[in-house]
């Protein structure tokens, strides 16, 4: 109790300090005065502590259940609960009334939020589950997008046709991308997936012919349901269902793979790669596989994206793109799709939400990443592997 | 009798460093083979030669007649030669089973679209995985840890796991590198019981290296002594005992 206390009051100080030069001194150039205010940096210190205080107050158990609870991984029953047939159908019916019920721009802002979390879901793939950094993902994303902004203009084919093409494409860059990649690992891995990224931005820059250059492609045809006109209202309400259906096929496809023999594979890769290789797991072909499905979930999306917003230019694939969908998997923790899911509406809604804060809305990042670091350094969701129902043997053995 | 793994001048050089020469090997099928040696002997080398780590430069290992050498070696597993690592080397983040899981991947096949759409089959193969998987934990001692993660296991259990992975591969030739590091007498004990008990009833070769003589000298019927990269001896632990070049080896000549 007393190591809390001090440890919450260490947390506390350490936040007074970092935001010392935000809170603590005011400055005025007219009447050329500098003024030390000790009361808000208190105010922030007691805030902080207290905060500190309540959380591993919380997370922290009678030391009976903490025992069973370390026993099959500390979260699992956050996840368990969280993840239970009633709970999801409630979520699910929720998902589905909420456009109906709130305006075009509450829509719009889920619509983002649903993008990012298919796009999460991808990358966990390469990086929470197959452990293979990848900081150039939004180069799939890209590829999706342009692929339905370049085929719908110059071949005219409709959305619904580009949707699985294009996914299948950026499933081929994946795979290109991964043969030369396939000896690194960590570090070097992520440098060269950097540049991967940035390579196809400046490719989509500088092909004017091609992409249209850094005006890029405008007037991409929205989707349809042939024999149906849509209002400006419906056509949203038609890109939120579109969107909602995406990210529960992503969550599906990707709950179906973790749990089976391909989805072990890629975790023992992660976990060493020597050992994974002499229990006879192919690594070329196991990277590649990963690779080829993280980049075709950004190939779907980045189709749904240009056809969204029904202009695309290479601004919309910078490296800060995929740093917040790396984000999203970091911050959910390796391998879940549970916390891709929670961290992508964090990260999406939050700032959308806490506009009004704008001006703070760096010290609260920053706040949370600390936050992050002290308690949960393993991610929200620390360890989503599944308890197995061990079939029991009749009969001697 | 034709034996199960035979190993003709198998060669390995990192440099100017000749770590394996020319080194001979038969193993019959159930045999028990201890590879002994001093420290740099080169017997971790030959597991990695035999186990597709390193690439042999001269020599051939064949497995029930195939040749083993320039082969990756996810296939040589595929084949049929499963190992445990010196330091050991689980997958710490993955459930216990889940670690014996993944050692039945070369023996399954079910892929990305059956996964997908959950076919019957993928199902049916998933489900005999799980249960000859808790039947493997519990035949090494590790019946009620299925769920835990591996990184939480004791020291010996984490080896008996590795054990156990290596068995779910169903191989012809176990090989243990080491299996007893680290562990005290009662631990080495039972796990002088379960290699003799893997031999009984999985019916495999075992290729072990070893430092600890008693186990070795129990448990082998025959021995390989190494000494700098080079076979010096083959033959029974009694014979071994008695072979002035191994003591040599060992303890040095006499002056």
């Amino acid at each position: 109790m007393k190591t809390l206390w001090l440890r919450s009051a260490m947390i506390g100080l350490w936040f007074a300090f970092l935001t010392l030069p935000l809170v603590g001194f005011r400055t005025d150039f007219l009447e050329k005065t500098f003024e030390f205010r000790p009361w808000p940096l208190l105010g922030v210190f007691a805030v902080t502590s207290l905060f500190a205080f309540g959380w591993s107050f919380i997370s922290s158990r009678p030391a009976e259940e903490k025992g069973l609870f370390e026993a099959f991984g500390p979260v699992s029953g956050v996840q368990q609960r969280l993840t239970s047939k009633p709970t999801l159908l409630v979520l699910l019916a929720l998902m589905l009334v909420l456009p109906l019920v709130t305006s075009g721009y509450q829509t719009g802002i889920l619509i983002t939020a649903l993008t990012y979390i298919v796009l999460g879901l991808g990358l966990n793939i390469v990086v929470g589950v197959a452990g293979l950094l990848d900081l150039g993902y939004v180069a799939f994303y890209a590829v999706g997008a342009y692929s339905y902004g370049l085929l719908s203009q110059q071949f005219d084919l409709g959305f619904w046709v580009v949707l699985p093409v294009a996914g299948v494409l950026a499933a081929l860059l994946g795979i290109l991308l991964g043969i030369p990649v396939l000896r690194l690992r960590g570090d070097y891995l992520a440098i060269v997936t950097l540049g991967f990224g940035e390579i196809i931005r400046l490719v989509l820059e500088n092909w004017g012919e091609v992409t249209g250059g850094p005006s890029g492609i405008s007037g991409i045809e929205k989707p349809s349901i042939p024999g149906v006109t849509l209002d400006f209202q419906q056509q949203n309400q038609f890109l939120y269902y579109l969107i909602l259906g995406l990210a529960f096929l992503a969550i599906w496809v990707n709950h179906r793979l973790q749990n089976s023999r391909l989805g072990r594979s890629w975790l023992a890769l992660r976990e060493d790669e020597i050992a994974a290789e002499a229990m006879g797991i192919n690594l070329t072909q196991t990277k590649l596989k990963a690779f080829a499905l993280g980049a075709f979930w950004a190939g779907v999306v980045g189709v749904f994206f240009a056809a969204k917003s029904s202009f695309i230019n290479p601004a919309s694939f910078t490296f800060h793109e995929s740093a917040i969908i790396l984000s999203i998997v970091v911050l959910g923790g390796m391998g879940s799709i549970v916390g891709v899911v929670i961290a992508a509406v964090l990260l999406i809604l939050l700032p959308e939400y806490l506009r009004f804060l704008q001006e703070y809305r760096m010290l609260i990042f920053g706040a949370v990443m600390v936050l992050m670091m002290v308690f949960r350094p393993e991610g929200l969701i620390k360890n989503p592997r599944p308890l197995y129902r061990i079939p029991k043997k009749d009969g001697p053995s | 009798m034709s034996p199960v793994l035979s190993v003709t001048g198998l060669s390995k050089s990192f440099g100017g460093i000749h770590a394996l020469k020319a080194v001979d090997l038969q193993i019959n099928p159930g045999q028990i083979v201890g590879l002994i040696g001093p420290n740099g002997a080169g017997k971790t080398t030959f597991f990695n030669c035999l186990t597709g780590v390193y690439q042999a430069d001269q020599g051939s290992v064949a497995l029930e007649g195939a040749e083993l050498v320039g082969k990756r070696p996810d296939q040589i597993n595929r084949m049929g030669i499963a190992r445990t690592f010196q330091n050991i080397r689980l997958f710490s983040k993955m459930r216990v089973i889940e670690n014996v899981m993944v050692g039945r991947h070369g023996v399954t096949q079910q892929g990305l679209l059956s996964t997908i759409f959950k076919t019957k089959k993928m199902v049916l193969e998933e489900q005999e995985t799980l249960e000859k998987c808790a039947e493997l934990l519990k035949w090494v001692g590790l019946e009620g840890q299925e769920n835990r993660l591996a990184d939480q296991l004791a020291y010996a259990d984490q080896r008996r796991l590795e054990i156990a992975r290596a068995l779910a591969s169903e191989p012809k030739v176990l090989m243990l590198d080491e299996p007893a590091a680290g562990m005290n007498h009662t631990e080495t004990a039972d796990l002088d019981q379960l290699i003799l008990a893997i031999r009984e009833q999985a019916s495999v070769a075992v290729l072990l290296i070893e430092h600890d003589m008693r186990l070795v000298m129990n448990l082998s019927e025959k021995i390989l002594v190494m000494d700098q990269g080079a076979k010096i001896a083959f033959g029974s632990p009694a014979e071994i005992q008695s072979n002035r070049a191994v003591i040599a080896a060992y303890l040095g000549q006499e002056v």
